[in-house]
């Protein structure tokens, strides 16, 4: 190991030591990023500086994937192994690339050049196979690696509705182009319950996989009495299958900053948080030039400042409380409920916690009001709403619908399956959503019709998988997200996943033991309905629909009922 | 305030505040616990002792879930049964529970299976024998998390361990893996008194498991036996 100058830590983590424990993510970013990696003698002075026992700062390097404490290469190249990109030869694209240098995956050149990584979803599933290379987005990778594009990911943009992704498709629309906050301006001149109350009048109900009403948050907040209260942006959109939020936030961010605003002023914030996972630096600078145009047209900085914060490589923070913990400078570990966030969130204080496309929705509200809002979508699902489509169809992208489209439509609108297959099945919601088939095609996608037939809507993920596609491979992935991806605090989840991923397994390749139905199931099961958070708690749902639609996979006879 | 609710369909009344475990052992009803202890936070994650309370989605942690007026507790029902069977077989194909006995017989009550899962990885790792107070071997660690929260805010404020890696993988730890000298430990000992599987464990209990007499132990320690011996 070549000496390391420590004196170049300090001007690189200056700014965060005023924030303590809670600058420990970015600090470990910005000395990432002078070293390449976090050897000790740095880690320790980042302790010292920002005054965080140094058993903790340690901790949370091993939490977070994209933290390392061995030497890694120069370069990084993570190539994304999940649900879309798996249909597009991702493993085989890995598998060429690694031995082209010569290294397995995991592994790093022995000049330490490069390092290659399998990764978990990277958000860009409609541009499949992709991966992230250092900063930059690598899409549509031809299968010799020759061909591909590099840089800020483009963005498809389709669909009958224009509402949200109005700016979107055209690369970052700048505060210009935007215009005035006028659903701020209009909000500033109504009183915060008239606020809140047009927000629950509206029938709003949060886009990130939760569906809890957007409304009923605010109003918890707003009456919540702390000394200090905040708004949060969850950007951590991790959910194999789901990009929605990464459009938005890149070719809009104005949108999300005026949605921002808006919640503060009705709860009474003065500090925003916008906490972008670590898999979208691409977007960053695009964001922070945003921020900083809102500020000199005054819309920040005098009542209400947001500051940015990028994770680091784990779905778990997007679990409300989880982010909580990792803007406070901690592992990710969700909390218990309750308390709530609306009374106990971040810093322990009131806080309204959102997902970029509900942001994305409040200027609409208030300019439309909620009966203008109220004519797009359903009765119980208003709204315009965004559906990430990928996989084997032919024209994978995001789609902006109102409400009450069936998937029927949907698939026709983007082309139908390709290469004129037929369908095998859609995977509704991520991986922590359940798969559907032929049947369900004319069911609403909306949270009420799809309530009624036990199929979640989660984050909006819809990815087609055609006739010839092997469904345990899906399956096998998926079990290795959740292993991969669990905290390791409860044990129905900590435990759960690891053998639900090696039952799986077992699937895939065809060696079924005797009983790994039912100890699936009972897996499955338990951390359904013993987990501490939603990510334990939805960690089975997808292999347990698919149990029930093909039993077969199983070693099951299709008799055997489920 | 006094509240009266239903446990097990029987009325039972609390004080307010007072969390459903609590109230079950006042009671006489038996609900296991692993990851709980008096003295430190209840973090509620080893979920053994999960309760169905009606109207809710998901099963309840009673150590912390407190009692509600005409709540309607089940502490086993057919949910909650398969919840702790499941998780204690899952722990027992991944650790060594040869030093839980409260574990071992919570299995029997339940009828689990130590031979549930064939072919589970287990979470294997050496004895760490790195200081004359205390050895840590984690093959036996069920990660209750009570040595982290004691060396930590609940107790003694040194810090001097934490977690490593994540998920099934996590492992407690020392910064960088450093041995217990080289951290801020103080040997207070109060992380061995909490752990409830032997993973970690007084040296000298340690060491009479390996064959060692008293006396061979006695020598191995300039003790007082020695200075006498001088005289």
């Amino acid at each position: 190991m070549s000496e390391i100058d420590l004196t170049k830590l300090k001007p690189a983590i200056e700014k965060y030591i005023p924030l303590g424990r809670s600058g420990l993510l970015p600090a470990l970013h910005a000395a990432q990023n002078v070293y390449g990696w976090l050897p000790e003698p740095v880690a320790a002075e980042v302790g010292r500086y920002l005054r965080v026992p140094l058993a903790d700062v340690h901790g949370v390097i091993e939490f977070y994937s994209m933290f390392y404490n061995k030497p890694v290469g120069k370069k990084i190249i993570r190539v994304c192994t999940d649900q879309a990109c798996a249909l597009r030869s991702a493993d085989g694209l890995l598998k060429h690339l690694c031995s082209h240098h010569g290294i397995e995956p995991g592994q790093t050149t022995e000049d330490l050049s490069l390092t290659i990584e399998a990764s978990p979803c990277l958000g860009l599933c409609e541009q499949a196979p992709v991966a992230l290379v250092d900063d930059g987005a690598e899409t549509n990778i031809s299968s010799d690696f020759r061909n591909y594009e590099l840089g800020i990911p483009r963005s498809i943009v389709h669909g009958p509705l224009k509402i949200l992704t109005a700016n979107c498709g055209n690369g970052t629309t700048s505060l210009k182009k935007y215009g005035e906050y006028t659903g701020l301006k209009k909000a500033k001149g109504m009183s915060r319950i008239e606020i809140i109350e047009e927000v629950k009048a509206s029938g709003l109900i949060g886009r990130g996989g939760a569906a809890f009403p957007t409304g009923i948050k605010g109003e918890g907040a707003e009456r919540a009495i702390g000394d200090q209260k905040y708004v949060v942006c969850n950007a951590d959109e991790s959910e194999p299958g789901t990009f929605k939020d990464r459009v938005l936030l890149n070719d809009d961010p104005h949108r999300v900053i005026e949605g921002m605003c808006i919640t503060a002023y009705a709860v009474g914030a003065t500090k925003g948080y916008l906490y972008i996972r670590g898999e979208y630096p691409y977007i960053v600078p695009a964001l922070e030039n945003a921020l900083q145009e809102a500020r000199e047209a005054g819309y920040l900085g005098k009542h209400f400042d947001i500051e940015i914060r990028v994770g680091a490589g784990a779905y778990i923070c997007g679990e409300e409380t989880a982010l909580f913990e990792s803007i406070e400078g901690k592992r990710g570990f969700p909390r218990v409920k309750p308390p709530f966030p609306t009374t106990h969130g971040l810093f322990g204080e009131p806080t309204v916690i959102n997902n970029v496309e509900t942001l994305c929705n409040l200027p609409l509200i208030i300019l439309e009001g909620a009966q203008g809002y109220r004519k797009y979508g359903t009765e119980k699902s208003p709204g315009p709403k965004l559906f990430c489509v990928s996989g084997d169809v032919a024209k994978p992208g995001l789609y902006e619908v109102s409400f009450g489209a069936t998937m029927r439509e949907l698939l026709d609108l983007a082309g139908g399956v390709a290469n004129e297959k037929k369908l095998k099945a859609v995977l509704l919601g991520g991986a922590a959503g359940a798969f559907a088939t032929e049947a369900h095609l004319d069911i609403k996608l909306t949270f009420e019709d799809l309530r009624a037939a036990g199929l979640p809507l989660g984050s909006g993920v819809v990815l087609v998988y055609d006739e010839t596609r092997d469904m345990r491979d899906a399956l096998q992935r998926i079990g290795h997200f959740f292993a991969h991806e669990s905290c390791g605090k409860c044990y129905p989840c900590q435990i759960g996943t690891q053998r639900q991923k090696e039952i799986l397994e077992r699937v895939a390749e065809g060696k079924v033991l005797e009983g790994d139905f039912v100890r699936l199931q009972d897996v499955g099961w338990t951390m359904t309905d013993a987990s501490l958070c939603g990510l334990g708690q939805t960690a089975a749902s997808a292999v347990l629909s698919a149990m029930k639609l093909w039993p077969e996979l199983f070693g099951e006879n299709a008799k055997v009922n489920s | 305030m006094t509240i009266t609710f239903l446990m097990d369909g029987k009325e039972v009344t609390a004080q307010d505040g007072q969390t459903l475990l609590d109230v079950a052992r006042e009671n006489g009803i038996d609900i296991p616990t692993i990851c709980f202890h008096e003295a430190t936070t209840a973090n509620a994650l080893c979920r053994i002792c999960v309760v169905e309370v009606e109207g809710m989605r998901t099963l309840q942690p009673s150590c912390i879930v407190q009692a509600g007026v005409n709540m309607k507790v089940q502490t086993r029902s057919e949910k909650v049964v398969r919840a702790r069977k499941t998780i204690l077989e899952m722990l027992a194909s991944t650790m060594d529970l040869s030093d839980a006995p409260d574990i071992l017989t919570m299995m029997d009550d339940y009828g689990a299976s130590r031979e549930r899962f064939p072919g589970a990885e287990r979470r294997e790792s050496d004895v760490k024998d790195d200081n004359p107070m205390y050895i840590r071997d984690y093959s036996k660690c069920l990660l209750c998390w009570r040595c982290v929260q004691v060396c930590a805010d609940d107790a003694q404020y040194t810090y001097a361990i934490n977690f490593e890696g994540r998920g099934f993988e996590t492992q407690i730890g020392t910064f960088f893996e450093k041995s217990i000298p080289e951290t801020t430990c103080v040997m207070c000992g109060q992380c061995v008194g909490v752990c409830p599987t032997g993973a970690l464990k007084p040296k000298r209990e340690y060491m009479l498991e390996q064959g060692k007499t008293p006396a061979e132990i006695s020598v191995m320690n300039t003790g007082r036996k020695q200075r006498k011996a001088k005289k």
